[in-house]
């Protein structure tokens, strides 16, 4: 071992030029590595959406919906199945095993989707875009200067203009475009007409079908030269449409300018966005999965220019929102966390060694290891985000323990042989602490190993933050075992020893209390057990929550109105909002946008949905006293409409978890939604005495108005007219779905056979006319029987089977044991009819799912910690010593979450494994050199050898314990975006590592006396 | 100074912006419910059509203001009778309009004592049923006189005179009746033949056609213009092509420049058949399945008093509202007949969505 050492600083230039070759490469990472806000936490995901548009939810449901589901669910690796469907659109969300490749997922759904049928005319498959939960990475409006552009005019823009040069940018999968109306245009028949020119409504769809078509007709060679031969049949101008010839005798001709007007119109939407109480014109980037965001971003915003000048004069795009923004933000707080952190624990080094060389090299360590970590993330294809940093910044404190373990050995034994080789004495100081180095850093690399086999949401958020402390760990390992010794040779001397006026000042406080604290063993331990005991119980009182909410410094809203609202009266109702908002706080809010109802691209949300962003004046303080203020203040103004507080980033990761915001929920599964609502009602009353409920909700799906339109067979057969007509006049006629398109150079726009005044209220519907080709002139609603009912908004399936949400909270007590009651009380009292069942669900079932795999895991771990002290120390009892110490970091965690008031978090859990990690190191110091000195004065009575040995490792022990605390001190008191994340961790270490600290240097002494006094006198 | 006023009247305008200034209550009235059919027409001609003028009321023939032979144009009079019926129904109608009046006036001062609280809301609501009832008679009289060519607002007392006039140009072909003699209602007084008169063949639906009486008159659109008509007959046979019942309207004043066999639009007006509840369309609203009005919560208490009702409105204490669930009879223009609310009840006939909203705000969920 002493050889090896040797070797090293043998060769010691080529150590050098390896690790400025390192260091070299380590800072290209940093600087190349993709930056994030968060890690991509999106599941292994592919989205089938198909519009069909003006179908209910019901027949959707039924004819597309339910066959996407039958095909996709015999695919290999598939986890879960939900759908929706809703108005006009079928969305079924396939959830895949994460071990598998998307593209290849992306292939094996492409195949099953050929094979399914869907009846003609009720739209096509379509695979969601590629993109992660979190793709929507750039906002933009199309803004017009000239105030001279219509909607239509800027939608028009948008799809042929923007969308094809934004989506030309690497890394961009799609382009979505939101609001503004679509243009199409309108035969607006009046059916009376019909009468006179004797035509039916299907002839004039074929007319226009007929009529609208083009044709190559090869080429005619022609003195030597090709002409080629081309039909240009394709309607150029409206004039066209209206000449077009429908039926034609004795040399007239009927066109459907007899019996249509030809006029340019709008489609029927789905969505609308407002911005500032005006409509306007949004679109949204999709960032491709598996690219960098803020490289995404950057490139369109090169591309911009080019898009303005591609655009009308006046008109341009405006940046509304942009991820880097909140990512250069988050990674902000980390970086400087990590930088305030190194030079803490810089000074609090100095004040410890009182030298500056040694110093030095303990210093120059961390950002070595911190290179090393870079490197390796690059490698492993990991990004620099909010979770992935903040592992660096735990660690920052434990990167330097191995150096300063190897640099003060080396600078005691160089004090103590100063007749010996400088290379030797180092050589053998270090190949002295190797042992006890490699085995602190692996014990801490193993402590967090339980993180790794976190899954779901809390694996993909925890694991990068695991990944990075293994990584700077075995950077700082490979630093402190082969640099250091090297840079030792260089740099220390075989000075004076001088003692820092710092340790002096502490050790003439602690050595009194060591005193005490060895003669009053006994009473002492049992007091801190009992402290624990406490402590622990108090803990499992503790409110729990998932995660804590990411603070992203925007204010954003989810308005909800009620189900089956108007779209136009969502827009009148954003409308109103944004001009309440912004003349309420006129210092405080620039900008204001809604988006309401559903872009083109397959999401679910209907006209009673939107979104509000809030742009804030850039010298707004303290958003959250804001925010709280103004959702207080809008629902008082708008009682008719529900305000929900989210953000952009959480409001995502919500929509991530897999169906159910809520806290804790019962989904209803079963066939028939109104025995679903049924029963749903009866649990709501019949957990509603249930002590801590707070706030059950029903999420009802019934409540969409529909008018139907049933044919009379009987009805039909008397007047000649096929059901087939009847539906096509309702698609087509008062449906507005285009029969044929106008072709204007590489833009389409629907040509719709419109029935004149169908759609202005339900008699109008009533009285549409029909006429058979016999001439028979009939009312609709002399054929069909036509009854305003009113049906789903939407239906919501999970598996194939379709299910409803009663959502609720739970205040005051533990949601497990809630739960237990409330099962069994529904088991008892709620009559459930067969074919429909319960389960429970939510955001606890996250959070219980990490505890059960943690609740696994961390036994194993202990087993794996305690097999690592065995093989170090050679003795179970010193093992076991040593794990006692964990419930002394505890007990400073456990108060420091009351303390704050901080809920039991998955953050926080990750807190307690570092704690874990710190108080064995603690321990390990403590415990090995009061053994070493055993070693070397067996005579010595154990009390008194204690008691010294523990005064000679003050300095390590605290040096350790203060390079961490100050390591994680600028996380506590970071303030910037990203840091409420991590707070409930900076929380639980620094209480841990006060407590552990003090005890491991109060009651470990104490224990190691007990334990070994019999050994001891056995020994005398 | 003027500016800040700009930026402070906007705000102004936005801060009164709430959803309970958008609701508006109105009261249910009972009204004569008619329709207005929209339907296909043909021009046609007929030539020597005999008009026959009959007496639309019984009463004695007192002057022929024609002879027979002579040249008579659309609106000239023809015949003057002498109705005891008439005499009747014009008195009546001047009774009435004192009434409605008197009502009126007593209306005012119940609003009065109301406002001051000497008088219960209950007798204020049953004088405005009172006065509804009182209008509803005057506008069916009205309407009757109408349709004898009386325009009962100028009556200003009963009379007995009543003057037939022509329909449309024509010759006098026979006088039936002699001078002097008394006639039943219906009876022929004389023909007029019209050598070449525009008739329209309106294609009306089976029921609608039941409707049509002897008094129906309407309108047709030809090239932008409007022309009166007035029923002729019902034809007894439907047309086989369109499955349509085909009724015969003159078109009164002759059109110059009409084209024979064109179709045109024509409206036609049914006469008011019953009176009926109406309310506004748009206070309408489909809730839990079924179609309601928002009547306001305490009255409606105290109008049915029904148990139900209570508890759903301790359930909303905060809202002011109920539904009411009504049966819809029939459409007719802005206004809608049903059956479910009392007369002069009132309810809530604009804004309806935001009542309906905060009714069922606590089921909305968090969307998605």
């Amino acid at each position: 071992m002493t050889r090896f050492f040797e070797l090293l600083i043998q060769y010691k230039f080529l150590i050098l030029t390896l690790f400025i070759a390192v260091a070299g490469f380590g800072y290209k990472a940093y600087k190349d590595i993709p930056v994030d806000a968060f890690p991509d936490i999106t599941p292994k995901q592919v989205v089938i959406y198909t519009e069909s548009p003006g179908n209910s939810a019901e027949d959707i449901e039924k004819l597309i919906t339910y066959p996407i589901e039958a095909a996709m669910s015999g695919l290999p690796g598939v986890k879960m199945i939900l759908s929706n469907s809703i108005f006009g659109l079928s969305y079924v969300s396939i959830f895949f095993e994460d071990k598998y490749d998307t593209y290849f997922l992306r292939q094996l759904v492409t195949e099953r989707l050929n094979t399914i049928e869907i009846p003609k005319g009720w739209g096509k498959p379509t695979m969601g875009p590629n993109t992660t939960g979190l793709g929507q990475v750039f906002w933009y409006q199309i803004t017009d200067s000239s105030h001279t552009l219509s909607l239509t005019k800027l939608r028009e823009i948008q799809e042929y203009i923007v969308t094809p040069l934004l989506k030309s940018v690497d890394g961009v999968e799609d382009v979505i475009g939101w609001g503004g109306f679509t243009k199409q245009y309108n035969v607006l028949i009046d059916p009376k007409r019909l009468q006179a020119t004797n035509t039916t409504y299907d002839e004039i769809v074929e007319a226009l079908e007929r009529s609208n078509i083009s044709a190559g007709g090869q080429y005619l060679e022609f003195n030597k030269e090709q002409y080629l031969i081309r039909g240009a049949g394709f309607y150029q101008t409206l004039d066209d449409i209206k000449n077009t010839v429908i039926r034609s005798k004795d040399a007239l001709a009927v066109t459907i300018a007899d019996v249509a007007e030809v006029k340019t119109g709008k489609a029927p939407r789905f969505g609308a966005v407002t911005i500032d109480g005006k409509e306007a014109m949004f679109g949204m980037v999709l960032q491709r999965s598996g690219t960098n965001a803020a490289k995404v971003v950057e490139s369109i915003k090169k591309k911009l220019p080019l898009v303005n000048a591609a655009l009308p004069k006046g008109v341009s795009i405006r940046t509304i929102y942009d991820r880097t923004e909140i990512t250069h933000k988050a990674v902000s707080t980390m970086t400087s966390a990590l930088l305030t952190g190194s030079i803490l624990v810089a000074i609090v080094l100095f004040l410890f060694l009182f030298e500056l060389r040694s110093a030095f090299i303990v210093i120059l360590s961390l950002p070595l290891s911190l290179l090393i970590a870079f490197l390796m993330m690059q490698e492993y294809g990991m990004s620099a985000n909010l979770m992935s940093l903040s592992g660096l910044a735990i660690a920052i404190g434990m990167i330097v323990d191995g150096t300063i373990v190897v640099v003060e050995n080396s600078f005691r034994l160089l004090h103590d042989n100063p007749k010996l080789g400088r290379a030797e004495v180092i050589s053998m100081a270090t190949a002295e602490v190797a042992k006890p180095v490699i085995f602190a850093l692996l014990i801490i690399a193993v402590v967090f190993i339980p993180l790794l086999s976190l899954k779901g949401l809390a694996g993909k958020l925890y694991t990068p933050m695991a990944l990075d402390i293994v990584f700077v760990m075995l950077g700082s390992l490979a630093v402190a075992l082969l640099l250091v010794p090297v840079l030792s040779f260089m740099l220390l001397k075989t000075g004076k020893h001088s003692n820092s006026p710092l340790m002096n000042a502490i050790k003439s406080v602690y050595t009194p209390m060591l005193e005490f604290a060895l003669k009053n063993a006994k009473k002492l331990i049992i007091v801190t057990f009992v402290i624990f005991g406490i402590l622990a119980a108090l803990l499992t009182q503790q409110g729990r929550e998932f995660m804590p909410e990411l603070n992203e410094e925007s204010i954003m809203y989810r308005v909800i109105s009620i189900p089956g609202t108007a779209l136009g009266q969502s827009v009148e109702t954003s409308k109103a909002i944004e001009k309440h908002i912004l003349s309420h706080y006129p210092n405080k809010v620039s900008s204001v946008l809604s988006m309401i109802g559903r872009s083109e691209k397959g999401e679910t949300a209907q006209g009673n949905y939107m979104e509000i962003l809030l742009t804030l004046k850039p010298d707004v303080k303290d958003i959250e006293t804001l925010a709280h203020r103004m959702t207080i203040e809008l629902q008082n103004s708008f009682p008719y409409v529900q305000f929900i507080p989210t953000q952009p980033i959480a409001m995502r990761i919500e929509e991530l978890l897999e169906g159910v915001k809520a806290e804790l929920a019962v989904k209803i599964y079963g066939e028939d939604q109104k025995v679903m609502d049924r029963i749903a009602t009866q649990i709501q009353q019949t957990v509603s005495g249930i002590e801590g409920l707070e706030r059950p909700e029903i999420e009802t799906q019934l409540g969409q108005a529909q008018i139907t339109i049933r044919p009379d067979y009987l009805a039909l057969s008397r007047y000649g007219i096929n059901v087939d007509e009847v539906m096509r006049v309702i698609r087509n006629g008062i449906g507005e779905e285009p029969v044929t398109e106008k072709i204007e150079g590489i833009r389409r726009f629907g040509i719709v056979p419109k029935i004149k005044g169908a759609k202005k209220d339900i008699a109008s519907i009533k009285a549409v006319l029909l006429r058979s080709n016999t001439g028979k002139m009939v009312r609709l609603d002399e054929v069909c029987d036509i009854k305003v009912i009113q049906g789903p908004s939407f239906i919501k399936r999970e598996d194939l089977s379709r299910y409803m949400v009663l959502s609720m909270d739970v205040e005051g007590r533990d949601i497990a044991s809630f739960v237990e009651e409330a099962d069994a009380k529904i088991k008892k009292e709620v009559n459930i009819p067969n074919g429909y069942y319960i389960k429970w669900a939510g955001d606890f079932k996250n959070m219980q799912e990490a505890t059960a795999t943690l609740a696994l895991i961390i036994p194993v771990t202990l087993l794996l910690i305690l097999l690592l002290l065995y093989t170090a120390f050679n003795s179970f009892k010193k093992a076991f010593l040593i794990l006692l110490g964990v419930p002394l970091g505890m007990i400073g965690g456990i108060a420091g979450l009351l303390i704050s008031g901080e809920y039991l978090s998955v953050s926080a859990i990750v807190g307690f494994i570092a704690i874990f990690a710190i108080a064995i190191l603690n321990g390990i110091v403590l415990v090995s050199f009061i053994d070493g000195l055993h070693k070397k004065f067996p005579d010595v009575k154990m009390p008194i050898l204690v008691k010294d040995a523990t005064l000679l490792r003050l300095r390590p022990v605290l040096m350790t314990a203060f390079t961490t605390l100050f390591g994680i001190l600028p996380l506590l008191f970071a303030t910037g975006v990203g840091s409420e994340i991590q707070y409930p961790l900076s929380v639980v270490v620094t209480g841990g590592i006060i407590s552990s600290t003090l005890l491991t240097l109060l009651i470990l002494p104490g224990l190691y006396v007990l334990f070994f006094k019999k050994s001891d006198e056995g020994h005398n | 100074m003027i500016k800040t006023l700009l930026l402070i009247l906007p705000m102004l305008a936005f801060a009164n912006e709430t959803a309970t200034n958008r609701i508006i209550m109105d009261h249910a009235r009972m009204k004569p419910l008619g329709k207005i059919v929209r339907t296909n027409a043909q021009i046609t001609q007929l030539s020597d059509q005999k008009q026959k003028i009959v007496s639309r009321l019984p009463g004695h023939v007192e002057k022929y203001f024609v002879t027979t032979g002579q040249h008579v144009k659309a609106g000239d009079k023809v015949v003057l009778i002498e109705s005891i019926a008439l005499s009747k129904m014009s008195a009546d109608y001047v009774a009435l309009r004192q009434q409605a009046k008197a009502a009126r006036e007593q209306l005012a001062t119940a609003r009065k004592l109301y406002k001051k609280g000497l008088t219960s809301q209950n007798e204020l609501n049953q004088k405005i049923i009172e006065i509804e009832e009182v209008l509803a008679q005057q506008s069916a009289l009205a309407s009757q006189l109408d349709s004898l060519g009386i325009d009962a607002e100028k009556l200003k007392s009963a009379t007995d005179q009543f003057i037939l006039r022509a329909h449309a140009d024509g010759v006098v072909g026979e006088i039936f009746v002699p001078l002097h003699s008394n006639v039943n209602a219906e009876d022929p007084l004389m023909s007029i033949v019209n050598q070449s008169a525009y008739y329209a063949i309106a294609y009306l639906d089976l029921n609608d056609a039941m409707k049509v009486t002897p008094k129906t008159t309407g309108f047709i659109r030809f090239a932008g213009k409007q022309y009166p008509a007035h029923f002729v007959q019902l034809l007894p046979t439907i047309d086989k092509e369109t499955q349509r019942a085909k009724v015969l309207f003159m078109m009164m004043n002759s059109p110059r420049n009409i084209l024979i066999n064109a179709f045109t639009e024509m409206d036609i007006s049914l006469e008011p058949y019953r009176n009926a509840l109406m309310i506004k369309k748009s206070a309408l609203s489909l809730f839990q399945g079924e179609w309601v009005v928002f009547v306001e919560a305490h009255k409606s208490e105290k109008a049915h008093g029904h148990n139900k009702k209570e508890e759903e409105a301790k359930e909303h204490e905060e809202i002011p509202y109920l539904p009411e669930v009504v049966k819809i009879i029939a459409y007719y223009g802005d206004d809608v007949a049903i059956e479910g609310l009392d007369a002069g009840e009132a309810y809530v006939s604009a804004g309806v969505y935001f009542v309906k909203s905060m009714l069922l705000k606590s089921s909305i969920g968090d969307g998605d």
